[in-house]
């Protein structure tokens, strides 16, 4: 069994809300509005719309040179600090380490400087300069002076759900006090393209484990947890959130970009955050499914709900965010936190019509939680598969 | 942290593919950087060849799967090769990948395909290959690892965040064993950064050791490590200490080895060890400067424990220990010994 770990702190921003607070709240109404790109452009015939966030970001201390996806991160993180009652004097005392999760920020792919490049002209370095000084994990480190370990997941998908799994790791290992972990990305035409031309984006808004789905909406924003030692807690005085109960994560070795169909990595993943976690699949309040809204993921996704955890109330919440690869698990994990504090869960929007392949169908309504213990699971390219349990309690 | 036994190493670097060609290039078989053209202009390069990998795969399948993704297939195979243990149980075998940054060439391509074909003629292909966790994908599908995938990107530090990584999914018991290998290419793209912060010039030769020009020439490679716990009694060399972070305690005694770059940048935090009465050696001219460079170090250290004499009389005997003073005020020290 995995000891559980106590989560103090919860931040969030996405195109739902720009804290956790409200992001919840507007899903808990059925609230959204995914919308053509204005971050960049397109030539795209079909737009497929997207969940942008079209405010500006906050804490404006942030160093604004950083990139987006980096000032996601810090965003989500200052909240979540201010939530678990951490101030940066505080963290200069304790062993600190930072592990997230993203793809955007990871890649020097800035097409603006490769196209000049490619051009023969000789773009500005400060292109460069910027990516280097991005790294999201050290970029959070340098910002709060911390000096404990330091990691970016790249994981596609799943980044954000094995980032804090990873980090709650370093907390049962001693290796730190307090862990800052989650996920973070933002859009770009570089996505954008590159799920387009996969043909798995919708030119609707998605419509997760419905018959009529067309495909995911991408989206972007950062959702962090704070994970705490039981040590440090003892010494603040502080009563955690919640717990990080259980994580498993398992490779589908089968295909660059499509899930096994039989699901055998995401099986093995949900069954070791199950032990770990030490209960049954039917002691879950609710399962925060991937839910993409591609025919592959949630047919694969269905099906193995429907096997391992047989009527477990089960949605997804990129029905309000979009898809926010990197930041998925980061945004997921801190909602579930919310769902199983509020004893609700927003219904799966978009769904109204059973698809005859998929043997489980997510909840059509808001809907009550009476159990204390939930599960968030991330499906990615490359066959990674991880899952996390979340308990209001400590046993 | 516990001891992790390296039961096997899979090497490829421009002194050539697996331990033996290492020890060579140790040996004195210096390889010898290529001139790659970039614009016109002739930069030096230590760069790595996969060809071996065409013994394993053919080349239909080889056109499909990029340089990058090639160099850790070949990395990967070759240390579970050297391992020789078939009896590994492939669902409770850990990968883990940690690269600087990542498939750029495919990155790159797939940008060329988007400008010059247009945002709706963007290859799928390239885009999938893209994804900085593609190689572990490939790794994964080709070797049949069904255990827990991870891929980690820190620029200079991905070596010591993946070893960190690899601690902790054994000590855990999450699974049998793990093979973790470090991956980075050269590409165009890289190359016109690396003549910018080489100051628009470029040495022809690599001296590591001047720490105060800058004379790196940029590497690639793949360097993978099959870990397990290790056992006592064991006479694998092992991985006995591992730190990351601003401030690294090191040790007062042993030797050490110095993942000097090249840049004067980070070559003046290396200055104060290379003028103390400490034992110091840098091998970073036979495989070039890169995030995969440090990874070369730990498998030179884990050589040179077994085999004493290899690096001479000064490091015989006892833990050897490796550092690496990275670009962004973080270090990396790993402990190798028996």
């Amino acid at each position: 069994m995995q000891a559980p770990v106590a989560i103090t702190g919860a931040g969030c921003l996405c195109a739902a809300g720009m804290d956790l607070r409200s992001a919840f709240a507007a899903m808990l109404q059925g609230e959204r509005q995914p919308q053509p790109p204005q971050l960049f452009s397109t030539s795209h015939e079909e737009v497929s719309p997207v969940f942008e966030i079209y405010q500006p970001l906050p804490a404006p201390e942030t160093d604004l040179t950083l990139l987006r996806t980096t000032r996601l991160a810090i965003s989500a993180t200052l909240e979540a600090l201010a939530d678990a009652g951490l101030s940066a004097e505080l963290l200069r005392g304790l062993k600190v380490g930072v592990c997230i999760g993203t793809t955007v920020g990871s890649a020097m792919n800035n097409e603006d400087f490769y196209r000049e490049y490619q051009a023969g002209k000789d773009p500005d370095m400060a292109q460069i300069d910027r990516y280097l000084r991005s790294n999201p994990a050290t970029a959070i480190a340098r910002l709060l002076q911390l000096d404990g370990p330091c990691q970016v997941v790249v994981n596609a998908c799943s980044s954000g759900t094995d980032a804090i799994g990873l980090a709650a790791g370093w907390i049962r290992q001693g290796l730190c006090d307090v862990v800052i972990t989650g996920g973070a990305d933002e859009l770009c035409r570089t996505t954008y393209n590159g799920f387009s031309s996969l043909r798995i984006t919708s030119p609707q808004p998605c419509r997760p484990f419905d018959v009529n789905r067309r495909g995911l909406n991408l989206g972007e924003g950062s959702g962090v947890l704070i994970l705490e030692s039981s040590t440090s807690l003892q010494r603040r005085g502080k009563s955690p959130r919640a717990f990080v109960r259980g994580y498993g994560s398992a490779s589908d070795a089968y295909h660059l970009t499509a899930p096994h169909p039989d699901g055998i990595g995401l099986k093995q993943a949900i069954n070791e955050a199950l032990t770990g976690a030490g209960i049954a699949a039917q002691e879950l309040a609710f399962i925060n499914a991937h839910g993409t809204g591609t025919p592959d993921n949630d047919r694969v996704e269905s099906r193995v709900l429907a096997e391992l955890m047989p009527g477990i109330p089960f949605g997804s919440t990129k029905c309000f965010t979009g898809h926010t690869l990197g930041a998925a698990g980061g945004i997921e994990a801190a909602l579930t936190l919310c769902c199983l504090e509020q004893g609700r869960m927003p219904a799966n929007v978009g769904f109204s019509e059973p698809d005859s392949q998929l043997p489980a169908t997510p909840v059509t309504s808001v809907t009550s939680l009476t159990k204390r213990i939930a599960l968030s699971q991330s499906l990615a390219f490359g066959g990674n598969n991880a899952a996390l349990i979340i308990a209001l309690e400590e046993r | 942290m516990k001891p992790l036994a390296i039961s096997g190493m899979g090497l490829v670097g421009a002194f050539g593919c697996g331990s033996a060609a290492l020890k060579a290039a140790l040996g004195g078989a210096l390889p010898v950087p290529q001139q790659v053209d970039l614009r016109g202009a002739q930069l030096p390069v230590y760069r790595a060849d996969t060809q071996p990998l065409g013994s394993s795969l053919s080349e239909r399948a080889l056109r499909r799967i990029d340089h990058f993704s090639q160099l850790a297939l070949l990395g990967a195979r070759e240390a579970l090769a050297e391992a020789d243990r078939p009896e590994l149980d492939r669902s409770r075998l850990g990968l883990i990948i940690g690269s600087g940054f990542g498939p750029v060439s495919t990155a790159a391509h797939f940008h060329d395909t988007a400008i010059i074909d247009g945002d709706e003629f963007a290859s799928p292909t390239a885009f999938s290959n893209s994804v900085h966790n593609a190689a572990a994908a490939h790794v994964s599908i080709w070797l049949k690892i069904s255990g827990p995938t991870m891929t980690v990107c820190q620029l200079d530090m991905s070596y010591i965040s993946a070893l960190l990584t690899a601690s902790q999914w054994l000590d855990e018991g999450r699974v049998d064993a793990v093979l973790l290998g470090i991956v980075d290419e050269y590409s165009d793209l890289l190359g016109y950064c690396w003549k910018h912060y080489s100051g628009g010039a470029v040495a022809q030769h690599f001296e590591p050791l001047q720490l105060d020009r800058t004379t790196a020439i940029a590497g690639e490679g793949a360097a993978f490590f099959l870990l397990e716990a290790a056992q006592t009694d064991d006479d694998r060399p092992q991985l006995q200490g591992l730190q990351m972070g601003g401030g690294i305690d090191l040790p007062a005694q042993g030797p050490l080895l110095l993942a000097c770059d090249g840049f004067a940048e980070t070559g003046k935090s290396y200055a104060e060890l290379l003028a103390s009465a400490r034992r110091t050696a840098c091998f970073t001219q036979l495989y070039g400067s890169s995030p995969v460079a440090p990874a070369f170090d730990l498998a030179v250290a884990a050589l040179a424990v077994k085999e004493p004499q290899l690096l001479g009389s000064a490091f015989a005997g006892g833990q050897i220990h490796c550092l690496r003073h990275g670009f962004v005020g973080v270090s990396g020290h790993v402990q190798v010994g028996l």
